[in-house]
C-alpha cells in the first residue's frame, strides 16, 4: 500500500490535513498555560514508593486485504477484528528505578478462506503477561525536565494458545526498549525504539520479531494550576517491522507499517484519562495479509 | 440632615477601619517552594501528596493546603499559625519526589 495511493488512501490524506490542521489550530489558540500528558506507564509515579494502575482499552482490524503495499480485491470478505482490555500496574522504588506488568484480556475474530468460501473463526481469552523494567536518567533544568530510559522485558506464556485462532503462541519472548522523553511548560516529546524477541512457542508456532519506534509531540492546551487540572494535545507517529510468523496466530502475517494520529490526554489530581486514533499511512505486508486497520485507543488511569 | 449624614459617614468609616483591621490581626502565613523541572502537575502529584500530610500544613487553604504554579515551577504551601517549619523535611519530600529544591522562600500576607 503506496502511501495515499488508492481512493480509500486518499481520503486518508484528507484526514490527515485535517488532523494537522486541528493540530495547528490548536496550538495557535491554546492558552500560555498547559500540561503535557503524562501516562501512568511513562513519568508517573515518579516519587519514590508510589504505584499506579491503569485499564486501556484498544480496538483494531479490517476487511482491506494488501498484497505488498498494493490493496487488492477481498471477493471472500477475508477479514479480522481485535479488541483487547490492557491491565497494567507500575511500582517505583525511586525516580530511576520501575517495575511495570501489563496483562490483555482478548476478544478476536476472523473470517479466513476455506475452500470457496470462507468461514468465521473467533476466540477469546486471557493474553501474554509483560513484565518490565525501566530504568530511568532523569536531569531537570529550571522549566525542563528530561529523561533517558532503557526497558528489558519479558513477556510470558499465559496467553491461550487452543483453539482455531489462538491469542498466543505460547512462547516466552525478550524485549528491550531505548527511549528519551522531554517537557518543558508547553511542549513534550518521547522517541522510543524496541525490539522483541520472539521464541518458537506450542507446536513450533512462531509470531516473528518485532522492531518499532514511537514518536509523540505533545502540545499543552489546557491548565487550570489551582484545581490541578490539565489536558495535551499529541501526534503519535508508530513505525513497525514484524518478522513473518506463522499464519495461525494474531498479526503474523509479518510486513512494516506506519499508523499516524491524534491522542488526547487530560488529568485531574492522579487520574489520567487518554484517548488516541490511528490510522494506517502506510503498510506493506510480506506476501498477502489483511491490512491492521484503524485503532481505537481508549484508557484510564490513577498514580497513588 | 447634615448631622445624620456626618454620624453615617463616622459610622461606615469606623466598620471600613475594624474589618481592616481583623484582616491585619491575622496574618496568613505562606512558603513557596522553588523545585527545579516541576512543569508538570501529574508527575509532581507525589510532591502535594506528601506535603499535604505535614502537620504544619493549613489544609484548610487551597487544595489541601498546597497550590503549585508549572509556569514558575514553585508550591506554595499554607502555613499553620504558630506552627514551626522543618525545611529539611521540605527537601526531602521534593527529592524523593523525583525532583530538587531551588529555593524555599518565607512569606507573610
Amino acid at each position: 500500500m503506496k502511501l495515499f495511493q488508492s481512493s480509500t488512501m486518499r481520503d486518508r490524506q484528507s484526514l490527515f490535513v485535517v488532523v494537522l490542521s486541528a493540530l495547528a489550530l490548536f496550538q495557535l489558540s491554546s492558552p500560555t498555560y498547559s500540561y503535557a500528558d503524562q501516562p501512568v506507564m511513562n513519568e508517573a509515579p515518579r516519587w519514590a514508593g508510589g504505584y499506579g494502575f491503569q485499564f486501556r482499552h484498544e480496538s483494531y482490524g479490517s476487511d482491506e486485504l494488501l498484497r505488498d503495499d498494493s490493496e487488492i480485491d477481498n471477493p471472500l470478505g477475508l477479514s479480522r477484528y481485535v479488541e483487547e482490555t490492557w491491565f497494567e500496574g507500575v511500582y517505583t522504588f525511586d525516580r530511576s528505578k520501575r517495575v511495570t506488568f501489563k496483562l490483555p484480556y482478548v476478544k478476536q475474530r476472523r473470517r479466513v478462506a476455506s475452500g470457496d468460501s470462507s468461514e468465521q473463526q473467533k476466540n477469546e481469552g486471557l493474553g501474554d503477561l509483560v513484565l518490565g523494567v525501566p530504568l530511568k536518567l532523569y536531569e531537570n533544568k529550571g522549566a525542563f525536565t528530561h529523561s533517558f530510559s532503557i526497558t528489558p522485558s519479558l513477556r510470558l506464556p499465559t496467553g491461550k494458545t487452543s483453539g482455531d485462532f489462538p491469542i498466543s503462541n505460547g512462547s516466552w519472548d525478550y524485549g528491550v526498549s531505548l527511549s528519551y522523553s522531554s517537557e518543558d511548560t508547553r511542549w513534550s516529546q518521547l522517541y522510543d525504539i524496541f525490539y522483541w524477541r520472539d521464541s518458537d512457542g506450542k507446536h513450533g508456532r512462531r509470531d516473528g520479531d518485532e522492531a518499532g519506534l514511537n514518536i509523540d509531540w505533545g502540545y499543552r492546551v489546557y491548565t487550570n494550576d489551582p484545581l490541578n487540572i490539565g489536558a495535551t494535545l499529541m501526534l503519535d507517529i508508530s513505525a513497525r517491522y514484524n518478522e513473518r510468523g506463522d499464519s495461525l496466530t494474531t498479526g503474523a502475517s509479518g510486513g512494516t507499517r506506519i499508523h499516524t494520529g491524534p491522542i488526547f490526554a487530560i488529568f485531574k489530581d492522579n487520574i489520567i484519562f487518554r484517548v488516541e486514533y490511528k490510522f494506517p499511512a502506510y503498510e506493506d505486508t510480506i506476501g498477502t495479509s489483511l491490512c491492521r486497520g484503524q485503532e481505537l485507543n481508549v484508557g484510564i488511569g490513577a498514580a497513588f | 440632615m447634615k448631622r445624620v449624614l456626618a454620624c453615617l459617614f463616622v459610622v461606615l468609616m469606623a466598620a471600613c477601619s475594624a474589618k481592616t483591621g481583623e484582616i491585619q490581626s491575622a496574618p496568613h502565613r505562606e512558603i513557596t517552594v522553588r523545585v527545579n523541572g516541576a512543569v508538570c502537575g501529574f508527575c509532581s502529584y507525589g510532591i502535594r501528596k506528601e506535603i499535604s500530610k505535614l502537620p504544619f500544613v493549613d489544609t484548610t487553604k487551597y487544595e489541601n493546603g498546597i497550590r503549585t504554579n508549572s509556569e514558575e515551577q514553585s508550591v506554595t504551601i499554607a502555613v499553620l499559625p504558630g506552627e514551626s517549619v522543618d525545611e529539611e523535611v521540605l527537601r526531602n519530600i521534593v527529592i524523593e519526589a523525583g525532583y530538587e529544591t531551588v529555593s524555599i522562600e518565607h512569606n507573610e500576607r
